[in-house]
Protein backbone atom coordinates (compact mmCIF):
# COMPACT_ATOMS: atom_id res chain seq x y z
CA UNK A 1 0.00 0.00 0.00
CA UNK A 2 1.20 4.05 -1.38
CA UNK A 3 2.23 5.63 1.68
CA UNK A 4 0.01 9.11 2.37
CA UNK A 5 2.33 11.37 1.22
CA UNK A 6 6.06 10.71 -0.12
CA UNK A 7 7.98 13.77 -0.99
CA UNK A 8 11.76 13.40 -2.62
CA UNK A 9 14.35 16.20 -2.84
CA UNK A 10 11.10 18.75 -3.03
CA UNK A 11 12.58 22.03 -3.97
CA UNK A 12 10.63 25.83 -4.01
CA UNK A 13 12.50 28.88 -5.26
CA UNK A 14 10.71 31.88 -5.17
CA UNK A 15 12.91 34.10 -7.25
CA UNK A 16 16.21 33.60 -5.78
CA UNK A 17 14.69 32.61 -2.53
CA UNK A 18 14.49 29.24 -1.38
CA UNK A 19 11.62 28.62 0.32
CA UNK A 20 11.34 24.63 0.46
CA UNK A 21 15.22 22.99 0.51
CA UNK A 22 15.85 19.67 -0.66
CA UNK A 23 12.99 17.91 1.66
CA UNK A 24 12.53 14.36 1.66
CA UNK A 25 9.79 12.92 3.73
CA UNK A 26 7.26 9.78 3.88
CA UNK A 27 4.01 9.96 5.94
CA UNK A 28 2.17 7.17 6.39
CA UNK A 29 -1.74 6.91 6.70
CA UNK A 30 -4.24 7.71 9.52
CA UNK A 31 -1.52 9.92 11.21
CA UNK A 32 -2.35 13.82 13.21
CA UNK A 33 0.86 15.44 12.34
CA UNK A 34 1.45 18.96 13.57
CA UNK A 35 3.83 20.90 10.75
CA UNK A 36 5.24 22.83 13.18
CA UNK A 37 7.62 25.71 12.71
CA UNK A 38 7.78 30.07 13.40
CA UNK A 39 6.08 32.53 10.88
CA UNK A 40 7.46 32.23 7.18
CA UNK A 41 9.32 29.06 8.02
CA UNK A 42 8.03 27.50 4.66
CA UNK A 43 4.76 25.60 6.13
CA UNK A 44 2.28 27.23 3.96
CA UNK A 45 4.81 26.84 0.65
CA UNK A 46 4.68 22.85 1.71
CA UNK A 47 1.06 22.39 1.69
CA UNK A 48 0.63 24.73 -1.35
CA UNK A 49 3.13 22.46 -3.12
CA UNK A 50 1.02 19.39 -2.00
CA UNK A 51 -2.20 21.11 -3.31
CA UNK A 52 -1.08 21.89 -6.40
CA UNK A 53 -1.58 25.68 -5.85
CA UNK A 54 2.64 25.83 -6.89
CA UNK A 55 5.25 24.71 -8.77
CA UNK A 56 8.23 22.93 -7.69
CA UNK A 57 10.95 20.86 -8.47
CA UNK A 58 11.61 17.07 -7.18
CA UNK A 59 8.60 14.59 -6.81
CA UNK A 60 5.30 14.30 -4.58
CA UNK A 61 3.46 11.33 -4.55
CA UNK A 62 0.22 11.44 -2.82
CA UNK A 63 -1.13 7.95 -1.59
CA UNK A 64 1.46 6.78 -5.26
CA UNK A 65 -0.45 9.75 -7.46
CA UNK A 66 1.56 12.72 -8.58
CA UNK A 67 0.63 15.82 -8.43
CA UNK A 68 -2.78 17.56 -10.06
CA UNK A 69 -6.02 16.28 -10.96
CA UNK A 70 -6.10 13.24 -9.57
CA UNK A 71 -4.74 13.43 -6.60
CA UNK A 72 -7.01 16.73 -6.01
CA UNK A 73 -9.78 14.37 -5.56
CA UNK A 74 -7.97 12.95 -2.21
CA UNK A 75 -6.60 15.99 -0.80
CA UNK A 76 -8.41 18.59 1.05
CA UNK A 77 -7.17 22.25 1.60
CA UNK A 78 -7.64 24.80 4.04
CA UNK A 79 -5.87 27.25 3.25
CA UNK A 80 -5.16 30.03 5.89
CA UNK A 81 -7.66 32.61 4.33
CA UNK A 82 -11.18 32.66 3.33
CA UNK A 83 -11.21 31.20 -0.18
CA UNK A 84 -14.80 31.40 -0.44
CA UNK A 85 -17.23 33.38 -2.78
CA UNK A 86 -18.23 35.48 0.23
CA UNK A 87 -21.87 36.06 -2.08
CA UNK A 88 -22.72 32.51 -1.39
CA UNK A 89 -25.07 31.22 1.63
CA UNK A 90 -23.45 28.72 3.46
CA UNK A 91 -25.94 25.62 1.86
CA UNK A 92 -24.59 27.40 -1.26
CA UNK A 93 -21.06 26.22 -0.43
CA UNK A 94 -21.89 22.59 0.48
CA UNK A 95 -23.51 22.37 -3.03
CA UNK A 96 -20.71 23.30 -4.67
CA UNK A 97 -18.35 21.35 -2.63
CA UNK A 98 -20.92 18.30 -3.28
CA UNK A 99 -20.68 18.83 -7.25
CA UNK A 100 -16.91 18.76 -7.33
CA UNK A 101 -15.70 16.39 -4.93
CA UNK A 102 -17.12 12.63 -5.10
CA UNK A 103 -15.92 12.21 -1.38
CA UNK A 104 -17.85 15.64 0.42
CA UNK A 105 -20.62 13.91 3.18
CA UNK A 106 -23.52 16.60 2.99
CA UNK A 107 -25.21 14.89 6.34
CA UNK A 108 -21.63 15.43 7.81
CA UNK A 109 -21.48 18.61 7.07
CA UNK A 110 -24.70 19.95 8.02
CA UNK A 111 -24.42 18.07 11.36
CA UNK A 112 -21.33 20.11 12.24
CA UNK A 113 -23.10 22.95 10.93
CA UNK A 114 -25.84 22.10 13.18
CA UNK A 115 -23.38 22.04 16.09
CA UNK A 116 -21.95 26.15 15.01
CA UNK A 117 -26.06 27.17 15.19
CA UNK A 118 -25.29 28.82 11.71
CA UNK A 119 -27.97 29.43 9.59
CA UNK A 120 -27.82 27.51 6.34
CA UNK A 121 -28.81 30.09 4.26
CA UNK A 122 -26.88 32.63 5.59
CA UNK A 123 -24.77 34.45 3.12
CA UNK A 124 -20.95 34.35 4.03
CA UNK A 125 -20.41 38.03 3.98
CA UNK A 126 -22.98 38.83 6.94
CA UNK A 127 -20.77 36.09 9.11
CA UNK A 128 -17.61 37.37 11.54
CA UNK A 129 -14.64 35.97 10.42
CA UNK A 130 -14.46 33.28 12.51
CA UNK A 131 -17.42 31.88 11.84
CA UNK A 132 -16.75 32.24 8.25
CA UNK A 133 -13.34 30.45 8.76
CA UNK A 134 -15.30 28.02 10.79
CA UNK A 135 -17.90 26.98 7.58
CA UNK A 136 -14.44 26.69 5.68
CA UNK A 137 -13.14 23.97 7.84
CA UNK A 138 -16.34 22.37 8.02
CA UNK A 139 -16.42 22.23 4.38
CA UNK A 140 -13.34 21.04 4.09
CA UNK A 141 -13.54 18.34 6.65
CA UNK A 142 -16.69 16.93 5.55
CA UNK A 143 -14.66 15.52 2.47
CA UNK A 144 -13.74 11.92 2.87
CA UNK A 145 -10.46 12.67 1.69
CA UNK A 146 -7.17 10.75 2.13
CA UNK A 147 -4.95 13.56 3.08
CA UNK A 148 -5.88 16.79 4.91
CA UNK A 149 -3.88 19.82 5.23
CA UNK A 150 -4.96 22.25 7.14
CA UNK A 151 -2.87 25.46 7.06
CA UNK A 152 -3.02 27.12 10.63
CA UNK A 153 -6.62 26.66 11.38
CA UNK A 154 -6.48 27.86 15.60
CA UNK A 155 -4.38 31.01 14.34
CA UNK A 156 -6.61 34.34 15.44
CA UNK A 157 -9.64 32.29 16.30
CA UNK A 158 -10.81 32.61 19.96
CA UNK A 159 -10.22 29.58 22.93
CA UNK A 160 -14.06 28.73 22.25
CA UNK A 161 -13.58 28.72 18.53
CA UNK A 162 -10.41 26.61 18.77
CA UNK A 163 -12.06 23.92 20.49
CA UNK A 164 -15.01 23.45 17.82
CA UNK A 165 -12.30 23.33 14.94
CA UNK A 166 -9.77 20.73 17.38
CA UNK A 167 -13.14 18.76 18.11
CA UNK A 168 -13.67 18.95 14.33
CA UNK A 169 -10.88 17.52 13.21
CA UNK A 170 -10.59 14.78 16.09
CA UNK A 171 -13.86 13.43 14.59
CA UNK A 172 -13.04 12.90 11.38
CA UNK A 173 -14.72 10.71 9.16
CA UNK A 174 -12.59 8.74 7.59
CA UNK A 175 -10.02 6.82 10.02
CA UNK A 176 -7.65 5.70 7.61
CA UNK A 177 -6.83 9.42 6.91
CA UNK A 178 -3.95 11.47 7.30
CA UNK A 179 -4.03 14.84 8.99
CA UNK A 180 -1.22 17.81 8.76
CA UNK A 181 -1.95 20.54 10.75
CA UNK A 182 0.20 23.58 10.40
CA UNK A 183 0.48 26.13 13.08
CA UNK A 184 2.91 27.45 15.77
CA UNK A 185 0.07 27.20 18.49
CA UNK A 186 1.72 24.28 19.37
CA UNK A 187 -0.05 23.68 23.14
CA UNK A 188 -3.49 23.98 21.54
CA UNK A 189 -2.99 20.85 19.62
CA UNK A 190 -0.74 18.90 21.13
CA UNK A 191 -2.60 16.68 22.90
CA UNK A 192 -4.38 15.64 19.15
CA UNK A 193 -1.52 15.25 17.19
CA UNK A 194 0.66 11.76 16.61
CA UNK A 195 3.55 12.70 15.30
CA UNK A 196 5.58 16.49 14.53
CA UNK A 197 7.37 17.67 11.62
CA UNK A 198 9.87 20.87 12.54
CA UNK A 199 10.16 23.24 9.76
CA UNK A 200 12.75 26.66 9.48
CA UNK A 201 13.97 27.97 6.76
CA UNK A 202 13.22 25.94 3.93
CA UNK A 203 14.94 23.10 5.91
CA UNK A 204 12.86 20.03 8.11
CA UNK A 205 14.68 19.76 11.15
CA UNK A 206 12.60 16.82 12.58
CA UNK A 207 10.03 14.61 12.04
CA UNK A 208 9.22 11.89 15.01
CA UNK A 209 6.90 10.30 17.43
CA UNK A 210 4.90 12.46 19.96
CA UNK A 211 4.41 9.51 21.72
CA UNK A 212 8.10 9.13 22.17
CA UNK A 213 8.69 13.09 23.20
CA UNK A 214 6.00 12.64 25.79
CA UNK A 215 8.19 9.17 27.32
CA UNK A 216 10.67 11.54 27.81
CA UNK A 217 9.32 13.44 30.13
CA UNK A 218 8.36 16.57 28.01
CA UNK A 219 6.41 17.89 25.10
CA UNK A 220 6.42 19.07 22.02
CA UNK A 221 6.34 22.95 22.50
CA UNK A 222 9.22 22.40 25.36
CA UNK A 223 11.26 20.50 22.07
CA UNK A 224 10.13 23.02 19.92
CA UNK A 225 11.34 26.12 21.91
CA UNK A 226 14.82 24.05 22.61
CA UNK A 227 14.89 23.88 18.47
CA UNK A 228 14.11 27.01 17.59
CA UNK A 229 15.62 29.19 20.16
CA UNK A 230 19.05 29.25 17.98
CA UNK A 231 17.15 30.57 14.98
CA UNK B 1 -15.34 18.27 -14.90
CA UNK B 2 -15.68 20.48 -17.65
CA UNK B 3 -19.59 21.12 -17.54
CA UNK B 4 -19.44 21.94 -13.87
CA UNK B 5 -16.93 24.41 -14.00
CA UNK B 6 -18.50 25.56 -16.94
CA UNK B 7 -22.34 25.87 -15.19
CA UNK B 8 -20.09 27.58 -12.49
CA UNK B 9 -18.02 29.96 -14.77
CA UNK B 10 -20.95 31.11 -16.34
CA UNK B 11 -23.98 31.23 -13.21
CA UNK B 12 -21.30 33.58 -11.41
CA UNK B 13 -22.41 36.65 -12.96
CA UNK B 14 -25.86 35.36 -13.59
CA UNK B 15 -27.43 37.69 -10.69
CA UNK B 16 -25.72 40.74 -11.66
CA UNK B 17 -26.18 40.48 -15.21
CA UNK B 18 -30.26 39.63 -15.29
CA UNK B 19 -30.95 43.04 -13.81
CA UNK B 20 -28.63 44.88 -16.36
CA UNK B 21 -30.08 43.34 -18.94
CA UNK B 22 -33.73 44.27 -17.57
CA UNK B 23 -32.47 47.83 -17.70
CA UNK B 24 -31.06 47.78 -21.36
CA UNK B 25 -34.37 47.29 -22.31
CA UNK B 26 -35.90 49.92 -20.27
CA UNK B 27 -33.19 52.53 -21.49
CA UNK B 28 -34.09 50.74 -24.89
CA UNK B 29 -37.82 51.77 -24.15
CA UNK B 30 -37.35 55.50 -22.63
CA UNK B 31 -35.17 56.54 -24.90
CA UNK B 32 -37.45 54.97 -28.61
CA UNK B 33 -40.24 56.80 -26.38
CA UNK B 34 -38.19 59.87 -26.40
CA UNK B 35 -37.31 59.95 -29.78
CA UNK B 36 -40.99 59.66 -30.84
CA UNK B 37 -42.28 62.74 -28.02
CA UNK B 38 -39.56 64.63 -29.52
CA UNK B 39 -40.32 64.20 -33.22
CA UNK B 40 -44.16 64.67 -31.99
CA UNK B 41 -43.12 67.96 -30.59
CA UNK B 42 -40.97 69.68 -32.52
CA UNK B 43 -42.80 73.14 -32.13
CA UNK B 44 -41.76 73.24 -28.57
CA UNK B 45 -38.03 73.47 -28.86
CA UNK B 46 -37.59 73.29 -25.21
CA UNK B 47 -39.61 70.45 -24.71
CA UNK B 48 -38.12 69.06 -28.13
CA UNK B 49 -35.00 69.21 -27.11
CA UNK B 50 -35.10 68.06 -23.81
CA UNK B 51 -36.19 64.45 -25.33
CA UNK B 52 -34.10 64.65 -27.68
CA UNK B 53 -31.64 64.31 -25.05
CA UNK B 54 -32.99 62.01 -23.10
CA UNK B 55 -32.89 59.66 -25.97
CA UNK B 56 -29.14 60.72 -27.12
CA UNK B 57 -27.94 59.69 -23.50
CA UNK B 58 -30.57 56.54 -23.93
CA UNK B 59 -28.20 55.20 -26.71
CA UNK B 60 -24.67 56.10 -24.68
CA UNK B 61 -26.26 54.55 -21.91
CA UNK B 62 -26.76 51.24 -23.96
CA UNK B 63 -23.34 51.29 -25.23
CA UNK B 64 -21.96 51.78 -21.50
CA UNK B 65 -24.28 48.87 -20.26
CA UNK B 66 -22.99 46.76 -22.82
CA UNK B 67 -19.46 46.89 -22.65
CA UNK B 68 -20.08 47.34 -18.21
CA UNK B 69 -21.84 43.66 -18.44
CA UNK B 70 -18.64 42.38 -20.69
CA UNK B 71 -16.38 44.08 -17.97
CA UNK B 72 -18.76 42.24 -15.33
CA UNK B 73 -18.20 38.68 -17.20
CA UNK B 74 -14.34 39.38 -17.15
CA UNK B 75 -14.62 40.37 -13.34
CA UNK B 76 -16.19 37.03 -12.80
CA UNK B 77 -13.36 35.36 -14.25
CA UNK B 78 -10.74 37.26 -12.87
CA UNK B 79 -12.06 36.86 -9.26
CA UNK B 80 -12.36 33.13 -9.58
CA UNK B 81 -8.72 32.72 -11.02
CA UNK B 82 -6.53 36.06 -9.39
CA UNK B 83 -7.79 36.95 -6.36
CA UNK B 84 -8.27 34.30 -3.15
CA UNK B 85 -10.80 31.95 -4.24
CA UNK B 86 -8.13 30.78 -6.91
CA UNK B 87 -7.12 29.33 -3.93
CA UNK B 88 -10.98 27.19 -4.27
CA UNK B 89 -10.14 27.07 -8.05
CA UNK B 90 -7.45 25.88 -8.36
CA UNK B 91 -7.80 22.77 -5.63
CA UNK B 92 -10.84 21.90 -7.85
CA UNK B 93 -9.92 18.21 -8.84
CA UNK B 94 -9.83 19.52 -12.95
CA UNK B 95 -6.69 19.92 -15.36
CA UNK B 96 -5.94 23.49 -16.43
CA UNK B 97 -7.15 22.14 -19.89
CA UNK B 98 -10.39 22.19 -18.46
CA UNK B 99 -10.28 24.89 -16.04
CA UNK B 100 -9.25 27.18 -19.45
CA UNK B 101 -11.57 25.44 -21.57
CA UNK B 102 -14.64 25.63 -19.61
CA UNK B 103 -14.14 29.50 -18.40
CA UNK B 104 -13.07 30.81 -21.64
CA UNK B 105 -16.18 29.21 -23.33
CA UNK B 106 -18.48 30.76 -20.56
CA UNK B 107 -16.69 34.53 -21.47
CA UNK B 108 -17.40 33.70 -25.05
CA UNK B 109 -21.33 32.55 -24.27
CA UNK B 110 -21.79 35.56 -22.00
CA UNK B 111 -20.53 37.48 -24.84
CA UNK B 112 -23.04 36.36 -27.43
CA UNK B 113 -25.41 36.92 -25.03
CA UNK B 114 -24.70 40.25 -24.33
CA UNK B 115 -24.13 40.94 -28.16
CA UNK B 116 -27.78 39.28 -28.93
CA UNK B 117 -29.06 41.43 -26.02
CA UNK B 118 -27.26 44.24 -27.20
CA UNK B 119 -29.12 44.04 -30.61
CA UNK B 120 -32.22 43.36 -29.49
CA UNK B 121 -32.46 46.55 -27.19
CA UNK B 122 -31.59 48.53 -30.09
CA UNK B 123 -34.41 46.80 -32.45
CA UNK B 124 -37.22 47.85 -29.48
CA UNK B 125 -35.50 51.17 -29.08
CA UNK B 126 -36.10 51.64 -33.27
CA UNK B 127 -39.43 49.83 -32.44
CA UNK B 128 -40.45 52.86 -29.96
CA UNK B 129 -38.84 55.53 -32.00
CA UNK B 130 -41.74 54.97 -33.97
CA UNK B 131 -39.34 55.02 -37.18
CA UNK B 132 -38.80 51.97 -39.76
CA UNK B 133 -35.48 50.28 -38.70
CA UNK B 134 -32.63 50.46 -41.00
CA UNK B 135 -33.10 47.06 -41.26
CA UNK B 136 -35.39 47.26 -42.77
CA UNK B 137 -34.44 49.90 -44.74
CA UNK B 138 -31.39 48.39 -46.11
CA UNK B 139 -32.12 44.77 -46.42
CA UNK B 140 -34.10 44.94 -49.68
CA UNK B 141 -31.50 47.36 -51.52
CA UNK B 142 -28.81 44.85 -51.20
CA UNK B 143 -28.46 42.52 -54.14
CA UNK B 144 -26.25 39.63 -53.66
CA UNK B 145 -24.45 37.15 -55.97
CA UNK B 146 -22.67 34.25 -55.06
CA UNK B 147 -19.45 36.71 -55.34
CA UNK B 148 -20.81 38.50 -52.66
CA UNK B 149 -22.18 36.41 -50.90
CA UNK B 150 -19.08 34.82 -50.13
CA UNK B 151 -17.19 37.59 -49.57
CA UNK B 152 -20.45 37.94 -46.63
CA UNK B 153 -19.42 34.85 -45.43
CA UNK B 154 -15.83 35.31 -45.17
CA UNK B 155 -16.15 38.67 -43.66
CA UNK B 156 -18.74 36.90 -40.82
CA UNK B 157 -15.75 34.72 -40.57
CA UNK B 158 -13.17 37.07 -39.57
CA UNK B 159 -15.25 39.20 -37.96
CA UNK B 160 -16.09 35.45 -35.54
CA UNK B 161 -12.08 34.94 -35.76
CA UNK B 162 -10.98 38.34 -34.69
CA UNK B 163 -13.87 38.66 -31.61
CA UNK B 164 -12.51 35.34 -30.21
CA UNK B 165 -9.14 36.35 -30.52
CA UNK B 166 -9.51 39.58 -28.26
CA UNK B 167 -11.67 37.58 -25.65
CA UNK B 168 -8.70 35.35 -25.65
CA UNK B 169 -6.40 38.64 -25.03
CA UNK B 170 -8.33 39.16 -22.61
CA UNK B 171 -8.14 35.99 -20.97
CA UNK B 172 -4.63 36.18 -21.11
CA UNK B 173 -4.54 40.25 -19.66
CA UNK B 174 -6.16 38.56 -16.71
CA UNK B 175 -3.56 35.69 -16.22
CA UNK B 176 -0.57 37.46 -16.60
CA UNK B 177 -2.07 40.41 -14.53
CA UNK B 178 -2.29 37.36 -11.92
CA UNK B 179 0.97 37.13 -12.33
CA UNK B 180 1.68 40.83 -12.19
CA UNK B 181 -0.30 41.74 -9.09
CA UNK B 182 0.28 38.67 -6.96
CA UNK B 183 3.21 40.31 -4.99
CA UNK B 184 1.55 44.09 -4.75
CA UNK B 185 -2.14 42.88 -4.23
CA UNK B 186 -3.35 46.08 -5.53
CA UNK B 187 -7.17 47.07 -5.65
CA UNK B 188 -6.18 48.25 -9.26
CA UNK B 189 -5.99 44.59 -10.73
CA UNK B 190 -9.19 44.65 -11.96
CA UNK B 191 -9.08 47.39 -13.74
CA UNK B 192 -5.51 46.55 -14.91
CA UNK B 193 -7.24 43.38 -16.35
CA UNK B 194 -9.33 45.05 -18.62
CA UNK B 195 -7.48 47.63 -19.46
CA UNK B 196 -4.86 44.99 -20.68
CA UNK B 197 -6.98 43.05 -22.73
CA UNK B 198 -8.62 46.17 -24.11
CA UNK B 199 -5.46 47.62 -25.01
CA UNK B 200 -4.23 44.76 -26.63
CA UNK B 201 -7.14 44.56 -29.00
CA UNK B 202 -7.24 48.00 -29.74
CA UNK B 203 -3.93 48.13 -30.42
CA UNK B 204 -4.38 45.07 -32.96
CA UNK B 205 -6.96 46.77 -34.48
CA UNK B 206 -4.80 49.73 -35.12
CA UNK B 207 -2.22 48.14 -36.86
CA UNK B 208 -4.24 46.21 -38.79
CA UNK B 209 -6.19 48.97 -40.01
CA UNK B 210 -2.94 51.06 -40.38
CA UNK B 211 -0.84 48.43 -42.53
CA UNK B 212 -3.95 47.88 -44.99
CA UNK B 213 -4.76 51.76 -45.43
CA UNK B 214 -0.99 51.86 -45.55
CA UNK B 215 -0.33 49.22 -48.29
CA UNK B 216 -3.63 50.27 -50.26
CA UNK B 217 -2.51 53.96 -50.35
CA UNK B 218 0.94 52.59 -51.85
CA UNK B 219 1.15 52.80 -55.44
CA UNK B 220 1.63 49.50 -57.16
CA UNK B 221 0.31 48.00 -53.82
CA UNK B 222 0.04 43.89 -54.47
CA UNK B 223 -3.10 44.71 -52.12
CA UNK B 224 -4.84 46.59 -54.45
CA UNK B 225 -4.43 44.01 -57.21
CA UNK B 226 -4.80 41.57 -54.84
CA UNK B 227 -8.45 39.85 -54.11
CA UNK B 228 -10.68 40.69 -51.51
CA UNK B 229 -10.54 37.11 -50.29
CA UNK B 230 -6.61 37.20 -49.60
CA UNK B 231 -7.26 39.89 -47.51
CA UNK B 232 -9.57 38.74 -45.67
CA UNK B 233 -7.80 35.48 -45.31
CA UNK B 234 -4.82 37.25 -44.19
CA UNK B 235 -6.60 39.30 -41.63
CA UNK B 236 -8.55 36.07 -40.51
CA UNK B 237 -5.46 33.76 -40.42
CA UNK B 238 -3.14 36.45 -38.43
CA UNK B 239 -6.05 36.86 -36.25
CA UNK B 240 -6.78 33.04 -35.30
CA UNK B 241 -2.90 32.67 -34.85
CA UNK B 242 -2.87 35.61 -32.36
CA UNK B 243 -5.64 34.31 -30.54
CA UNK B 244 -4.19 30.84 -30.54
CA UNK B 245 -0.54 32.06 -29.38
CA UNK B 246 -2.79 33.83 -26.47
CA UNK B 247 -4.58 30.79 -25.61
CA UNK B 248 -1.73 28.85 -25.42
CA UNK B 249 -0.05 30.80 -23.47
CA UNK B 250 -2.75 31.24 -21.14
CA UNK B 251 -2.92 27.76 -21.03
CA UNK B 252 0.69 27.90 -19.67
CA UNK B 253 0.46 29.95 -17.48
CA UNK B 254 -2.44 28.30 -15.86
CA UNK B 255 -0.62 24.98 -15.69
CA UNK B 256 3.11 24.95 -15.17
CA UNK B 257 3.87 28.82 -14.20
CA UNK B 258 0.99 28.23 -11.95
CA UNK B 259 2.08 30.52 -8.28
CA UNK B 260 -0.32 31.48 -5.62
CA UNK B 261 2.25 33.05 -3.32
Amino acid sequence: MASALEIKNLNKRYGNYLALDNVNITINGGKIIGLLGPNGSGKSTFFKCIAGLLTYEGQILVHGVPVGAESKKIVSFLPERTYLDLNMKVSEVFDFFFEFYEDFDMDRAYELLATLGVDKNAKLKTLSKGTKEKVQLIAVMARKAGVYLLDEPIGGVDPAAREFIIHTILTRVNEGATIIISTHLIRDIEEILDEYIFINGSKFLSYGSVKDVHDQGKTVDEVFREVFRCF
Amino acid sequence: MFLKIYKHSFLAPLKTLVPLFIANFALAILGGISVRIANTIEDNVSLATFFGTIAGLSSVGLTGLAFGEFVLVISAFKKAVATDEAYLTYTLPATAGQQLGARTLSIATWYVIISVVSIIATVTYSAFSGEPSFIVDVSPSIELNPEATWIIIEVVIMAIVMVASILLHVIFGVLLSQKLSTKTKTKSANAMTVIIGFAEGFVLLIVFITLVVGLLATENSAVLNASPHVIIWTITVTFGMLGGLCYYLSYKMMSRWLNLA
